[in-house]
């Protein structure tokens, strides 16, 4: 059974954390080898640079100068990781899929904003919320320290909570479609032959 | 209304979290100020300003200010009869003195009776109508809405002192727009409190103030305005990358605070109106640059982080499902 719950004995296939920090949120994310494995047969092993598609995503970033009256603060600069971002290259693309909240996943937008608003093809429709799940795509989820990147982005409280929420419930999802084994039986039977 | 307790706070001298303020002014102006960052007079059809009739003394206005308007766009504004309108073009239409323009068109496109711009031209520089060369009644205003330039707090003032128009009425917003060098800063803001203790705390200056009972303030905090309603759409708002004008529905920007992130980096207080004196518009503002500094020491706590994990009891445990028929 999939459960939404961390403290329970187990093993985390899939942990996704948010942090609201003075640059914007962090992203952690980590998972079982199973989902990188996943991932990696279906793109044969290739992989892509995610700034080329996307560039919200942010391992680094500088601090310009700032004056403020005869007062300079110098530029600064922060690095989260020394590697660029990668994530493996889906030749197929996922297509979105909802969540059991009602939430439409893309697993197609690296690089990209965590919630947007209908989709560029139309197929989903305007006011519908996106969530973008391609971090799980990532190259090096499944090391211990999974990975990591910044968004320049601001959430309320609330609004994380709910990001929080949605995000669970797409991690929930997405295991049960793709990563869990699926066992049917199908008996037919009669009373007497 | 939930609000901060920030009294003690607006006491004392707090540590500046604002990194810059820009303001948006609204009006009608005799004559543009000389702009220094490149702001400019925008167009705003919410603003609406009476013709002014002339008095006695000439005119000073200079009709061909160093601006461009497209000629074509300036006799659709002209010839819509809207008394608006034909203010904005009389003084914000701004001819171009160009021998490639053959004609005029009306607001369907169609030529009308000149065929040369040379007598629209002499009647506008003579200070008169421009299509039938009699005298004008009217002051010339340009009406709109100049954004100021993101400025340090303490140079608001000498920016709004320069810019401010000399025309103002119940149609016309004073909108702050504040920015933060900490993304924290900002998310910290997005809660209801901010907007419910900008209202309150407004509301007291206001009354301490004795700004008159009939003037747009009031209705501006009492959430009657259509323009800025009470109401809390942080994040969709924050979300938006570009300027929507639905006034209704999650999301519009039509709140006493706009979480323009996506669009601006900025929180945007549309609560304030444009005042008839200056100085007190001023004052305004540094209440708004205020309350916000003193909201974000209340709002100051440690971050907690958040996480969603999906945890079986086993990666290989399998989802079984035996079906059987009996026939």
């Amino acid at each position: 059974m999939v459960e939404a719950i961390s403290n329970k004995g187990g093993e985390d296939i899939i942990q996704t954390s948010l942090r609201r920090t003075t640059q914007g949120l962090l992203v952690t994310i980590k998972a079982h080898p199973r989902v990188e494995e996943f991932m990696q047969r279906l793109s044969g092993g290739e992989v892509v640079s995610v700034s080329s598609i996307g560039r919200n995503w942010l391992t680094e970033w500088t601090e310009p100068e700032i004056r403020v009256g005869d007062k300079v603060i110098p530029s600064n600069r922060h690095i989260i990781r020394d590697e660029p971002l990668r994530a493996y290259d889906l030749h197929v693309p996922f297509e979105p899929f909802r969540s059991n909240d009602g939430t439409w996943i893309d697993l197609d937008r690296l690089g990209h904003p965590l919630l947007s608003q209908g989709s560029n093809d139309g197929s989903i429709r305007g006011n519908d919320e996106q969530l973008n799940m391609s971090f799980i795509r990532l190259v090096g989820i499944s090391q211990p320290e999974g990975v990591q990147f910044l968004l320049k982005t601001v959430f309320s409280m609330n609004g994380m909570k709910k990001l929080r929420d949605s995000i669970q419930n797409a991690q929930n999802s997405f295991i049960t479609e793709y990563i869990k084994n699926v066992e049917y039986t199908i008996t037919t039977a009669t009373q007497t032959i | 209304m939930s609000y901060f307790e920030i009294d003690k706070f607006l006491e004392i001298k707090l540590k500046n979290r604002i990194d810059r303020v820009g303001v948006e002014l609204e009006g009608g102006w005799e004559t543009l100020p000389k702009f220094e960052f490149g702001e400019k007079l925008e167009r705003d059809g919410s603003v609406s300003i009476d013709p002014i009739p002339l008095d006695s003394a000439p005119s000073q206005i200079n009709p061909f200010p160093n601006e461009s308007f497209d000629l074509a766009q300036a006799l659709r504004v002209y010839n819509s009869n809207h008394p608006q309108h034909r203010q904005l073009f009389l003084l914000d239409g701004i001819v171009r003195d160009d021998p490639s323009r053959q004609r005029f068109v009306d607001y369907r496109g169609r030529p009308i009776g000149m065929e040369s711009g040379q007598a629209f031209l002499a009647n506008l520089r003579a200070g008169n109508d421009p299509l039938t060369g009699s005298p004008n009644r009217y002051k010339k205003i340009y009406i709109g809405e100049v954004a100021g330039p993101p400025l340090e707090v303490n140079k608001i003032a000498e920016w709004m002192r320069k810019c401010y128009p000399q025309h103002v009425n119940n149609t016309c917003g004073l909108h702050v727009h504040v920015s933060f060098r900490k993304a924290l800063h900002y998310s910290r803001l997005m809660v209801p409190e901010y907007q419910d203790t900008i209202i309150a705390y407004l509301t007291k200056w206001a009354m301490e103030e004795k700004i008159d009972k009939s003037h747009p303030i009031w209705g501006r905090l009492t959430g009657k305005n259509e323009f800025c309603k009470h109401e809390f759409f942080a994040d969709y708002q924050a979300r938006k990358t570009s300027k929507a004008y639905d006034h209704h529905g999650p999301g519009n920007r039509y709140t006493a605070i706009n979480y323009s992130h996506g669009q601006h980096g900025t929180i945007e207080c549309r609560v304030l109106p444009m005042f008839s004196d200056v100085e007190v518009a001023v004052k305004a503002v540094n209440k708004v640059v205020d309350i916000t500094n003193a909201c974000l020491k209340v709002g100051a706590k440690k971050e907690e982080t958040l996480s969603a994990s999906v945890v079986e009891d086993s990666v290989n445990s399998m989802i079984r499902e035996n079906r059987r028929e009996y026939i």
